[in-house]
């Protein structure tokens, strides 16, 4: 063999068999956000259990010639493409992430204050202003829609509603609603501060009645009924939140419950941060449309926020016992963190007060609120 | 942009932002009546069986203000 011949069968395996010579600057773009997603996750500690995957995916995702998000030569699924088409086009993996959810919550507060659903669909607010505004930016209705869910701050009613819609819009707009869940201590107490005055911020709210078990065992099957009967739309996701909490509440299947909050809710969580980071694929993610989203889904939040604590100050126009209208912020859902930035707000003006336990009601209350938000927008769009 | 009813868009979804309030109110009705219903059941109950164990009465504010507190603190250590 000669060395001409030697040196063409390199070059030829380098450029096909290799990501040398494929290699382009949209891609070293995607690494870098990619690797900023892992620095969030790892160094700020930002909703790390998501963005370290996402993140990871992104990064491994945009290298030339990995058999990851495509098909094989005999039109088979490679494997995050496995993982994408199953978990999330096939919308598995969302449902099953509120099945744990379900199974890790109580829903004594929401309970024992049912008035603070209304707050929960206050803070819905941002939903339908997002919705409107990024339609203005050339968006189709149903990319709109995907889009205005983002501020009901709820991961996987987002993915959900986004597979659904506007799958095109998939990694965008998981990692908008994710980044921002995780800095609504830095999004929300100047809103919060802003729109209450000091003596407002004072208010110390009754404490809660206690509720009994019977309650919390019928509270699945009120809600998941009333809900499959005026929402149909939205019935797997709320059904299997719903049975999450009913396992739990029930007592008698504790391990099908400690499974679904325990090791099943980690196994889908690594598919689910997989395959949405594998999404974003440089041709794909690199357009304008990404930044819009960055910027719509903060606006969102920021609505959202305020139409939480506007719908507390009206109630508070009706109600004998004043609520303060601090725990209205956390009817964004973004559960816990939402309660506790309410109560860190609250505690500032009185460190007597605990809004704690309260907030978690509204908390509650816009995931119901952003699960109903998404079936509507799919009874409209899907 | 030129292909959207805007009308449309504007009165679908202002209906469905009142709809979410129909229907967590619808939602708050029911847990309130069935709240009721249950602290009925529950002091018949108890009348009905004087010597059965005092329910308990909750905690106290300052109980209560404890578990927020730990719990506020535990979250904020992760």
């Amino acid at each position: 063999m000669s060395w001409n011949a030697f040196v063409d069968i390199l070059l030829n395996i380098l450029h096909t068999q290799t990501g040398l010579f494929n290699l382009h600057y949209k891609l070293i773009i995607m690494w870098a956000i990619g690797l900023f997603f892992i620095y969030l996750a790892i160094a700020k500690k930002y909703e790390p259990l998501l963005l370290l995957p996402i993140g990871f995916g992104i990064f491994i995702v945009n290298f030339p010639l990995t058999p990851l998000m495509g098909f094989d030569a005999h039109g088979k699924r490679e494997l995050f493409n496995i993982f994408y088409h199953y978990g999330v086009e096939w919308e598995v993996i969302p449902c099953l992430i509120f099945l744990g959810l379900g199974a890790m919550t109580d829903f004594g507060p929401l309970i024992a204050n049912p008035k603070t659903l209304i707050v929960g669909a206050g803070a819905q607010l941002g939903v339908f202003v997002t919705f409107l505004g990024v339609l203005l930016f050339g968006f189709t209705l149903k990319e709109a829609a995907s889009v205005a869910i983002i501020g009901g701050a709820d991961g996987p009613t987002t993915i959900y509603l986004t597979a659904k819609l506007a799958p095109n819009l998939l990694g965008a707009n998981a990692l908008a609603a994710y980044s921002y869940m995780a800095m609504v201590p830095l999004i929300q107490p100047p809103i919060m501060k802003l729109l209450t005055s000091r003596e407002e911020r004072k208010i110390v709210m009754k404490q809660l009645r206690p509720v009994s078990k019977r309650e919390k065992i019928f509270f699945p099957l009120i809600v998941v009924g009333v809900i499959a009967l005026l929402i149909p739309a939205v019935t797997p996701l709320m059904g299997m939140f719903m049975l999450g909490n009913f396992m739990r509440e029930s007592g008698v299947v504790d391990r099908l419950a400690g499974s679904a909050q325990g090791s099943l809710m980690n196994i889908v969580t690594i598919f689910l941060g997989i395959s949405v980071g594998a999404t974003m694929q440089a041709d794909k993610f690199l357009t304008p449309k990404p930044l819009l989203i960055f910027t719509f889904g903060l606006i969102d939040f920021a609505v959202c926020t305020v139409g939480g604590i506007l719908t507390v100050k009206i109630m508070n126009l009706f109600l004998k016992d004043k609520m303060n209208p601090l725990i209205g912020s956390a009817g964004v859902s973004a559960v816990p963190m939402a309660a506790r930035v309410s109560q860190t707000v609250g505690q500032q003006e009185n460190p007597n007060n605990f809004l704690l336990m309260h907030a978690i009601g509204p908390n509650l209350a816009g995931v119901i609120g952003s699960a109903s938000a998404a079936g509507m927008l799919i009874a409209m769009f899907g | 942009m030129g292909t959207i009813d805007w009308g449309y868009a504007i009165s679908t979804l202002l209906i469905r932002f009142v709809g979410i309030f129909v229907v967590l109110g619808i939602l708050q009705v029911i847990m309130q009546i069935t709240g009721r219903i249950f602290a009925s059941l529950d002091a018949k109950k108890d009348r009905q069986s004087p010597d059965a164990l005092a329910p308990s009465k909750g905690l106290t504010q300052e109980e209560a203000a404890a578990v927020a507190m730990a719990l506020h603190l535990y979250e904020k250590s992760d």
